[in-house]
């Protein structure tokens, strides 16, 4: 029952999120394959204890308990799951203190994604 | 005692007990799974964790904390959930530690977090903590927290502490039969001559989850004997009132432990403490079903005269013993709906 990171985190990597979790399992790619991994951050799932800590933490409402995620996202779970393979190009990113989104961005980058509620 | 109380008469419950303690839950999310309050391995568990806005404010909490402080509380307890799991915590620490009255502020936590977090929470103002410790054996620990993080992580989070200078701390230990009863002797130990105050508790059916059943609880006159065998220990006097631990000292002179009897000597009588749940409801016993909404009136502009009235309204009305109920029937009792989870209130 992991946590996910899902595509609402794309370009807006805010780091609350690795700030807060107890056990640094959220990493960010560092290799050149941008095409299958995006500018996001991903949870590792074999390392993730399910506190369920860092999901508050997320101004954009990015991250969903695996179950959880919405059916626009699921994609995103086999994602977070694929970076176990190639742990070598990812690490724990140094947290950079980023401007708080406004509600009305939150519900645009949303929409972006294809969620609607 | 808060010396800011505004009553005229202290408050008093219908049973004649003051307010004097508050428990505040300041997260549901925990990163341990022990089984007695957050079981991973019940078929089907799903964690509803609250959502962000239904969580209370360090601000919210703050304000509720004065109030209660204005109410005859003396002494404010931060728990989870697992509380350092709460963001920017020592903020909270800072605030709480100004609230006037001369409360006496402390934490309990199980420590994993401790390395990062003691000299913040120190400089905040915090001076107390108590770390839950079940066991020192390695299989035992991890079996009873649901496998997520070495007993070694809480000795070096025990470690952090007597470095920041919150020494001395309390440890307190579950005693499940059949669980861990067989290491502690070991515990108690491991602490003797640390200034460290082990407190065993007698195992409790909080919660829904736990298929808790009397025959799992070691009753505190075997502890005690077993204890005694062991290191040699004697009682002491109570410190005050309403103490919820039985004091012992070791016999050589190395310290002191403490039992908490609360299945085979409940202290309903004598118990002054009330609890805030992370979503702000009021609750007045550890085994209720509910609690009063305090979140409610205070997001939509309650004065603090209100909210007093409120949480005064709250006490006077108080009845619950429930320790003592179950005492009489023996069995967990079914309360009306669903308890609240450990997780909910921190024990």
């Amino acid at each position: 029952m992991p946590w996910v990171i899902t595509r609402l985190c794309r370009d807006c990597v805010d780091m609350s999120c690795v700030e807060v979790c107890p056990v640094d399992c959220i990493y960010e790619y560092t290799g050149e394959d941008r095409e299958s991994f995006p500018n996001q951050l991903f949870i590792d799932p074999e390392e993730c204890i399910d506190c369920g800590v860092c999901e508050p933490e997320c101004p954009w409402e990015a991250i969903f308990e695996d179950e959880r995620v919405p059916d626009a996202l699921r994609i995103d779970i086999a994602l977070n799951a694929s970076i176990v393979e190639s742990k070598a190009e990812f690490q724990v990113p140094e947290v950079i203190e980023k401007d708080k989104p406004s509600s009305e961005q939150i519900a645009a980058n949303k929409t972006k994604w294809g969620l609607t509620d | 005692m808060g010396a800011h109380r505004l009553t005229e008469v202290e408050l008093r419950d219908r049973l004649g007990r003051p307010l004097r303690d508050l428990r505040i839950s300041v997260t549901d999310r925990c990163n341990f799974r022990c089984s007695y309050c957050m079981p991973a391995e019940l078929f089907g568990e799903r964690y509803e964790f609250l959502p962000r806005s239904e969580i209370l404010s360090f601000e919210e909490i703050e304000r509720l904390a004065r109030l209660f402080v204005e109410l005859g509380v003396g002494k404010l307890r931060i728990t989870g959930g697992e509380p350092l799991l709460r963001a920017d915590l020592p903020r909270l620490v800072e605030r709480l530690a100004r609230v006037p009255g001369a409360v006496d502020l402390a934490l309990t936590t199980n420590g994993v977090l401790l390395p990062s977090l003691a000299a913040p929470l120190r400089a905040a103002g915090l001076r107390r903590v108590t770390v839950s410790l079940d066991s020192l054996d390695p299989e035992v620990f991890l079996r009873m927290n649901g496998g997520k993080l070495a007993v070694e992580r809480v000795l070096e989070g025990i470690a952090a502490a007597e470095q920041a200078g919150l020494a001395p701390l309390k440890i307190n230990c579950v005693v499940q039969r059949g669980v861990n009863d067989h290491t502690v002797v070991a515990l108690a130990r491991r602490f003797q001559g640390t200034g460290h105050v082990v407190r065993f508790i007698e195992y409790m059916d909080v919660g829904n989850r736990n298929g808790w059943e009397l025959s799992h609880v070691v009753p505190a006159e075997e502890l005690v004997r077993q204890l005694d065998e062991a290191l040699g220990i004697a009682p002491l006097d109570r410190s005050y009132p309403g103490e919820v631990a039985e004091r012992f000292r070791y016999r050589d002179g190395s310290g002191e432990l403490g039992i908490i009897a609360s299945v085979t000597h409940p202290f309903c009588r004598a118990c002054a403490r009330a609890r805030l749940t992370t979503d702000g409801r009021l609750v007045t016993c550890l085994f209720a079903s509910g609690g009063t909404d305090l979140r409610g009136p205070l997001r939509a502009g309650a004065s603090d005269g209100e909210l007093r009235a409120l949480l005064e309204g709250v006490w006077r009305r108080r009845t619950d013993r429930y320790s003592e109920l179950r005492t009489e029937a023996t069995e967990p009792l079914r309360v009306r709906g669903r308890k609240l989870e450990m997780h909910e209130l921190g024990g």
